[in-house]
Order: C-alpha cells, then sequence, then structure tokens
C-alpha cells in the first residue's frame, strides 16, 4: 500500500493506516522537535501531540507533500511549547555528577555501534557544536535550517510547513547559515575532520 | 580592498547553493563568482556549513510514536457547555438591549411616547368624565387658584371689578397702586403686566381716587358660587388668604423634586443591571471558547 492510500484509509478513520505513516515519519518529526526544543522529554511530548493532531486534523490535508503537513504539525506543536517556556520560564535541573551528565550529554539510543571510538568522539563533539549554533538562531530561523540543511526538505516543502511564502525561506535561510557559519568556525579546532572535509569537496 | 556583500548577495549565493535560482540570477551570480574572489569565499563558507549540518547526527527516537484508539478518542462535551454558550448571547443581548434603551435617544423616546401614549388614552376618558359630571351636578374638587403679584388683603378683593393687580407692595407705587383694574371687565382677570413696558407719565398726588359703583350685572356674577375645575385667577379660597407664596413655592419646588427623583434611579439601574450583564456574558462567552478549545486539544 502506497503513502497516499495509507492517507485515504486514515481520512477514513483507519487508525492502522496512520500509524503505518507515523513509523514512516516519527524520526524526522521527534529530530526537527529536539532540534527546536533542544530537550529530549519536550521532543518527545511534542513529537506524540503532533501526531494526535495530525490524525485529528487528517481532513484539513490537501493533497501535496505529506510529510511536509507532519512537519507543520511538528512545528506548530513547537511554537506551541516555545511560547509556554517564554510565559514560564525553568531553570533546567543540575546533572547530580559527572556521570550522570555524560549520560545526559550522551544516551545509549544516540550511540553508533559501528563507528570507531574517535568518530564517536568527533560526532559527540559535533553535536554539542551544531545544537549549540542552532540554539543560537532565533526560532522562526531555527526551522527553516533544520528542516532543510538537517533534514534535507526542499524549499517548498519549507514553505508549506512553516506556511510562509518562498522568499521568506530563502531570506531566512541565508541568514541563518551565515549565523552557523560564524558560529560554527568556532569549533574548527574541535571537529577539523568535518572542516577539511569541506575544504576538500571545494 | 574587500567588498562587503549585502543580505540580498548572501541570499543569491544561498539559494544557488541549492540550485533554487532561476537562469538569470543564476548566470548573474557565476559572473559575480568569476569576477570576484570574495564572493567565491562567501560560497565556499556557506557550503561547508550546509556540509556540516547535513552530518548531524541523527537522534533515534525513544520509542514508536503510534496512536492507540485511547489516545484519538474524542473527547466528550460537557452536557453544560451549550447552555453556557447560549447563555453567554442571551445575557449578551440583553446587555445591548438595556444599553440602546438607556444610551440612544431616539429608542428610549420611542419606547417613552409609545407607552406615555398608552397612558394618554386613558386621559381623555376622565377629561370627558368632568363635564358630564358637571352636567350631572356632581361638584368637582376646588379648583386652582392662580395670584399675579402679592396676596390679596382682606376684603381687598376686586369684587369682579379689576382690582386683583392693586393689592400688591404699595409702599413705593404711586397713587394707581391698589386701583388697578379700574375699567377692567368684570371677573376681575387683570391682565396688565407687573411691569411698566414704557416709562408712564406721572400723575399728581392730588387726583381724587377713582370709586367705581359695581353695576347690577357684575354684581349678579360675583355672587354665583364657584363651580367647575378650570383655574380661577386672581382669587384665593378663604383658608389660603392671608399666607406667603413664598412657602407654598419652596413646597412646590420640593414636591417637583420629589417626583423627579424615583424617575432617573430606575434608569441608573438598568444601565448597571446592563453592565453586569455585558461582563457575564463576555465571562460565559471567554470561558466556552477555553474549553472547547482545550476539547480540540
Amino acid at each position: 500500500m502506497d503513502e497516499t492510500e495509507l492517507i485515504h484509509e486514515a481520512i477514513q478513520g483507519d487508525l492502522t493506516a496512520f500509524n503505518r505513516l507515523v513509523l514512516t515519519y516519527q524520526e524526522m518529526a521527534f529530530n526537527l522537535a529536539y532540534r527546536m526544543l533542544n530537550d529530549d522529554d519536550a521532543a518527545e511530548d511534542a513529537t506524540q501531540t503532533a501526531f494526535i493532531s495530525a490524525y485529528k486534523n487528517l481532513r484539513s490535508y490537501r493533497g501535496g507533500s505529506f510529510r511536509a503537513w507532519v512537519m507543520r504539525m511538528v512545528t506548530n506543536t513547537c511554537y506551541d511549547e516555545l511560547r509556554r517556556r517564554h510565559r514560564r520560564p525553568t531553570v533546567p535541573l543540575e546533572p547530580l555528577s559527572v556521570e550522570d551528565d555524560e549520560e545526559i550529554e550522551s544516551p545509549s539510543w544516540l550511540a553508533d555501534d559501528s563507528a570507531s571510538p574517535e568518530d564517536q568522539v568527533e560526532n559527540k563533539e559535533l553535536e554539542k557544536a551544531i545544537t549549540h549554533c542552532i540554539q543560537g538562531l532565533p526560532e522562526d530561523f531555527r526551522a527553516v535550517v533544520v528542516m532543510i540543511d538537517v533534514q534535507g526538505l526542499d524549499y517548498a516543502e519549507v514553505s508549506d510547513a512553516t506556511g510562509k511564502p518562498l522568499g521568506t525561506i530563502k531570506s531566512r535561510l541565508a541568514r541563518a547559515r551565515l549565523r552557523l557559519r560564524d558560529c560554527l568556525s568556532g569549533f574548527r579546532e574541535l571537529i577539523p575532520s568535518f572542516f577539511r572535509l569541506g575544504e576538500e569537496v571545494i | 580592498m574587500k567588498r562587503q556583500l549585502s543580505t540580498k548577495d548572501w541570499e543569491l549565493l544561498s539559494s544557488y547553493l541549492d540550485d533554487e535560482l532561476n537562469p538569470r540570477e543564476k548566470a548573474r551570480v557565476e559572473a559575480l563568482l568569476s569576477a570576484q574572489p570574495e564572493y567565491k569565499e562567501a560560497l565556499n563558507g556557506l557550503r561547508r556549513t550546509k556540509m556540516i549540518l547535513h552530518r548531524t547526527p541523527v537522534r533515534k527516537v525513544p520509542h514508536n510514536f503510534t496512536l492507540t484508539a485511547a489516545d484519538v478518542q474524542p473527547i466528550k462535551a460537557p452536557r453544560w457547555l451549550p447552555t453556557m454558550q447560549w447563555s453567554s448571547a442571551v445575557a449578551a443581548l440583553v446587555a445591548v438591549f438595556l444599553f440602546a434603551y438607556q444610551l440612544v435617544p431616539g429608542f428610549s423616546g420611542a419606547l417613552t411616547t409609545a407607552s406615555q401614549k398608552a397612558a394618554d388614552t386613558e386621559e381623555p376618558s376622565a377629561e370627558l368624565a368632568a363635564p358630564m359630571a358637571a352636567a350631572q351636578g356632581v361638584v368637582a374638587a376646588t379648583p386652582e387658584v392662580i395670584y399675579w403679584g402679592g396676596p390679596p388683603e382682606p376684603g381687598a378683593i376686586a369684587n369682579g371689578l379689576g382690582g386683583g393687580g392693586g393689592g400688591g407692595d404699595c409702599s413705593n407705587a404711586g397713587p394707581l397702586c391698589g386701583r388697578g383694574g379700574a375699567g377692567s371687565p368684570p371677573l376681575g382677570v387683570d391682565l396688565a403686566p407687573t411691569e411698566m413696558p414704557f416709562p408712564q407719565p406721572p400723575i399728581p398726588n392730588s387726583l381724587p381716587d377713582l370709586q367705581v359703583q359695581p353695576t347690577e350685572s357684575a354684581r349678579s356674577v360675583a355672587e354665583r358660587p364657584v363651580t367647575g375645575t378650570g383655574p380661577i385667577l386672581g382669587v384665593r379660597p378663604d383658608e389660603q388668604r392671608g399666607q406667603k407664596l413664598a412657602e407654598s413655592t419652596t413646597a412646590d419646588a420640593a414636591a417637583v423634586e420629589r417626583e423627579s427623583l424615583p424617575a432617573t434611579r430606575p434608569g441608573q439601574i438598568l444601565l448597571y443591571a446592563g453592565a453586569g450583564l455585558l461582563i457575564v456574558a463576555i465571562g460565559l462567552m471567554v470561558t466556552a471558547i477555553l474549553i472547547k478549545r482545550k476539547m480540540q486539544g
């Protein structure tokens, strides 16, 4: 059964068909939520809420890219959560010990078993650098650059997902990339291989 | 000297990197890249950034986000929610009506006129009843008495000879004081103004007082008993003679004030009631919207 049929069945109320769509897009949805919110629990809640909302509002889907439509649900849920945080800011709990800190920064489900220890270290540094730089962006820029440069959506899909015109997407992406370029250059010493890789291609 | 790239230049380079430019823009950017080394440097920086971001580690999902029937079960709306919504609408309508009644002159005037018309329809029957009662020989209540000038001294009634205007304070008056109305029509209606509009020629004090003998017809009219409901000008009932007019005026003013007070209070009460209802309506509406939004998730 292809995606269009699954969507049709889901609109008719078939929860099994919808859950097959969920399995297809849950990783992308969770990663977008995590990059937007920078918190595992909040990203988990936002992803679950977004899928419930997507199921309830399936009738409002008017064709086009379904993953863009799902990302729209996730983005809106994340904006709601960010607004709630602005209204009621909270102080994150500090890790109890260094080991706990390590566990939070590098959870077991994030580790890539196939990578060498050196690669794992560099991946961890890259993760830290990217998280730091993306969190420094305004929320609107963050959503655009994550969807295009991290998740590989095209401009039209991001325009659908955010409800903004194409010109706005281009402008936000260019400014986000410029800021990220300046920010990531500060991590050149920590992730040298990635910078070398970029120079080789150029 | 290195040229600073504008925001538009960065946008063009970023879109060029993703192949999102039209042929004309693409040709323009390629021309700039071949001619200006800073453009090439900027493009390389953007490309490197894009590659690094593309290698961002993917976080595995902590669990599947598949939904169960319980997750998507629609929340049942409380039974009282529709009642709350309707109550809000009704309260708003009543509030608008009350405000319109109080604040829009035409609206309240129309309603008042209508109610007055309803009352007026009863009045003519009373007016008609009076002549009928008079015709049947029924004696009506004591007629209203209106005085000009000060109260007449006992025994100074003009007796239908026009003496009503001459009973005032005569301390500074001329010889006409107390004699006004000589030659006036019978029944003592003195229509002369209290102040002369033009200076009058002085009349010598030596002039003898004018004595007018009442005629037979005048005497017969004065001896008739006072009947009817209309006002009798210049004549005061016996029991009211000698009383100060100022007292009665003050009493009348107080009575008018007492009568006018209750007329304003219902208006204020309606205004307050309207404001209260409006607040209730807004409160109910906001609560209903919040509950509905929460249910929709």
